[in-house]
């Protein structure tokens, strides 16, 4: 069963550094689209991945195109992630090391936003940014998420 | 059962949702997300992608008989 919201509790609860992006993002935003995974934008060191394993440590996590090779992540090998595309027990969740069209974890940072949620305050990357993101990127449902979150913008100004 | 009087009842063109010309997207289904919060726009999400799993899992089920 998918449970995004509670994979979110997740990484909050083990202070990952994280920016919600992507779908959810756009979901979160006031979008009607409905999102089947997570992605985020994460600072890609040593300390935050461990974070992010300790998070997903009991969901058998593992990379969705290959699902017999479960995430693990060490000492020795964790400078070898740029991104991690990961299948949890509570949903997918796409680690990016960076956002098309916005830039490393810093750059994506320095466009969020907090959000206080019931759950704590989680970074979200903000609407404009979001849209810039997603025609970056291009393919025919980026665009639409793109003209959704263009009519939230219209209906909220 | 009764129904309204023809002439009090408003046009079909009065009761759809209100879509944007330009994209065809239903600005109504938006404004409803936005009366919500984040969190309940994430456990909306949740529950429809709960519904969407049960249902195809119904699909690949043989259907019962009658």
């Amino acid at each position: 069963m998918q449970q995004l919201n509670q994979l979110l509790v997740r990484l909050l609860q083990a202070e990952v550094e994280f920016v919600l992006v992507g779908e959810l993002a756009a979901l979160v935003h006031g979008s009607s689209l409905v999102a089947g995974q997570m992605d985020i934008c994460i600072r890609m060191c040593e300390e935050n991945l461990m974070r992010l394993k300790t998070a997903l440590a009991d969901l058998l996590p593992v990379h969705r195109s290959r699902p017999d090779i479960p995430f693990v992540v060490t000492a020795e090998n964790w400078a070898r992630f740029k991104n991690l595309y990961l299948k949890t027990d509570l949903g997918i969740v796409d680690c990016l090391g960076e956002v098309l069209g916005v830039g490393g974890y810093d750059e994506t940072l320095s466009h969020s936003i907090v959000l206080n949620l019931p759950i704590g305050p989680c970074r979200i990357l903000d609407i404009d940014t979001l849209i810039k993101a997603k025609e970056a990127m291009g393919h025919p449902h980026d665009l639409v998420t793109v003209q959704h979150l263009k009519a939230v913008r219209a209906l909220t100004k | 059962m009764t129904t309204a009087p023809t002439e009090c009842f408003p046009s079909e063109e009065e009761l759809r949702p209100r879509v944007d010309p330009e994209t065809g997207i239903d600005l109504s289904l938006i404004e409803e997300n936005l009366r919500l919060t984040p969190w309940e726009r994430l456990q909306a999400n949740a529950d429809a992608i709960n519904f969407i799993d049960t249902a195809r899992a119904a699909l690949n089920k043989p259907h019962a008989a009658a």
